[in-house]
């Protein structure tokens, strides 16, 4: 690298140090080389703009993956409607409101995507109801041990980190041989009839 | 003293008494001088109806005797009384959301809905609100676990009674994506005036914000807080456990009510001593003499004397007088209290007459 760009003259610019190599070739043959600054690089038209941070919106990002949901998992068209009570999902962003608990699995694709934005979440760890222990459900604590375990081996804590291997692998195999093995809802004595 | 007004006596109705300041007033508990009070609210739906905002008339009003039987055999202390709002008028509504134990929209609503609270008004279960079901606790000061666990008691007995809607991986199912999970919003009412006097709101706002927690004036419309009363509260109710959502906010609840106490240290020493009791006691006078006194004029003054009271330097009030003038003050109060419709400008006199006749009282005690 050389002390100066020899596009803009100086040693360190606002863009930074001149990095960018510049071969002038004469006959097949490289007759000549000299360093400029990024900028000037991309100025002279040698490189191409680097994509910068501010490139990749957010919506940008919606859009991509809806699109991806749309084909890879059958995620809700706007105009599908829950069986449940009739929203659609363009009357959901409109509202912001959901018509039923239903709407939560209907809507799931575009609703994880609302939820990560609004919670940075899209699991719950909170209190179950009717259940007595109140211990978070199985994959979320398995998820929760992986964390731990991830950081116990970044620091250094190898002894921790097999405790929890362990544990890991219980709660899996348990999960596995009984998966439903937990409340799907919270349960009363006794309730309106479903309408 | 001749001209003096009486303090009316409020007529009974079904709605709470005005003279009694409710829990949230009630002017006791740790912390009392800065955090007037801590709330936890649970949002739960039934399984088997629709949200409430998707209901017609005749489903709102079954779920709404449904909750209402439900509510009733609730075996809780203290027990609650259950008021069907479409049979208390417009400003029977408006004392109740004064009274925090109902929110604006609903009593602005126009489904059939209802509110079950108990005579000391530390519970208040709103039904078909946005949500099914709002359960309320209150406990004047700060008082995060206590009050979580009267919650959660109350949670319990209902989760016993009424099935609830809840899915494994998203939790308590609730209309708006903001409330699901937990459904738990746990809040504390601060009043910093020293904070916003010492022009250190923002950044002791800012502190709160960067953990997920909202702060909001108590009155007033935007940012600006009238009366320097402002509300923390948790926003995520999703991927953080309830003792974790308690945790955030009261860890930050008490960074504020420390900071809080430090300048108002600050501001009675030193050269901005004078400046400050100038600022109380011009607010006294006000308060004591005022024949008109606006909301906003009448909320800037309490502020500064709730601040000398706690710092003792007025001596003669105590904290319940000022609460009671908070409360009374309020528009629906004023009116209920003077058993007729005022128009604004007329509502400022009464105010202002409110104001002398409590201060007045307990300057003769």
């Amino acid at each position: 690298m050389q002390d100066k760009c020899t596009h803009c003259g100086k040693s360190q610019c606002k863009n930074g140090p001149p990095t960018v190599l510049v071969l002038d070739v004469s006959g097949g043959k490289v007759v000549g080389q000299h360093y400029v600054c990024r900028a000037a690089a991309e100025a002279l038209g040698f490189v191409q703009p680097k994509p910068t941070a501010m490139t990749l919106t957010a919506e940008m990002i919606e859009q991509l993956t809806s699109g991806l949901q749309a084909k890879s998992r059958r995620g809700p068209r706007t105009d599908t409607a829950c069986p449940g009570c009739g929203m659609t999902l363009a009357a959901f962003r409109e509202r912001g409101r959901l018509g039923c608990p239903r709407c939560y699995e209907v809507f799931k694709p575009h609703l994880l995507r609302v939820l990560e934005r609004v919670h940075d979440a899209v699991a719950h760890r909170g209190r179950f109801p009717g259940r007595a222990d109140r211990r978070l459900p199985d994959p979320v604590r398995v998820a929760d041990l992986h964390e731990a375990m991830r950081s116990a081996i970044r620091e250094e804590r190898y002894e921790e980190a097999a405790k929890l291997r362990d544990e890991i692998r219980q709660l899996e195999e348990r999960h596995a041989a009984d998966p439903g093995g937990r409340s799907q809802a919270a349960s009363g004595s006794g309730g309106p009839a479903a309408t | 003293m001749s001209g003096e007004p009486e303090l009316p006596r409020i007529p009974d109705t079904q709605g709470p008494h005005a003279e009694s300041l409710g829990e949230w007033l009630r002017g006791e508990g740790p912390d009392v001088d800065i955090a007037l009070c801590t709330r936890i609210r649970f949002a739960r739906n039934v399984q088997g109806y629709r949200f409430s905002t998707s209901l017609d008339a005749r489903e709102a009003a079954d779920l709404d005797a449904f909750l209402r039987r439900a509510i009733a055999s609730l075996r809780i202390e203290p027990p609650l009384t259950t008021h069907e709002l479409t049979h208390l008028d417009a400003l029977e509504r408006e004392v109740l959301v004064e009274r925090h134990l109902i929110s604006r929209e609903h009593a602005h609503s126009e489904r059939p809905r209802s509110v079950a609270y108990d005579a000391g008004e530390s519970v208040a279960m709103m039904i078909n609100e946005e949500d099914h079901l709002r359960s309320q606790v209150f406990r004047s000061g700060l008082c995060v676990g206590e009050t979580y666990r009267a919650a959660e008691a109350l949670d319990d007995a209902l989760l016993g009674a009424v099935p609830i809607a809840f899915s494994e991986q998203f939790g308590f199912l609730t209309a708006c994506p903001t409330n699901v999970g937990t459904g738990l919003r746990a809040s504390v009412m601060l009043h910093l005036p020293a904070l916003v006097w010492g022009d250190e709101i923002e950044r002791a706002a800012h502190s709160a914000q960067k953990i997920h927690l909202a702060v909001r004036g108590m009155y007033g419309e935007g940012s600006r807080a009238l009366g320097d009363f402002y509300q923390v509260s948790n926003q995520i109710t999703l991927g953080r456990t309830e003792a974790e959502v308690l945790e955030d906010v009261e860890t930050a609840v008490r960074q504020l009510v420390d900071w809080e106490r430090r300048v108002r240290i600050a501001l009675l020493s030193g050269r901005k001593a004078d400046q400050t009791k100038d600022r109380v006691f011009r607010a006294l006078g006000t308060l004591q003499n005022a024949h008109i006194l606006t909301s906003e004029e009448c909320l800037t003054n309490l502020s500064a004397v709730r601040l000398g009271v706690h710092q003792e330097l007025i001596q003669h009030l105590t904290v319940r007088d000022l609460n009671q003038i908070l409360l009374l003050t309020q528009p629906a109060h004023l009116q209920q209290l003077c058993a007729e419709r005022l128009a604004p400008a007329d509502r400022d006199a009464r105010r202002a007459g409110v104001v002398r006749a409590v201060l007045t009282r307990a300057a003769s005690r």
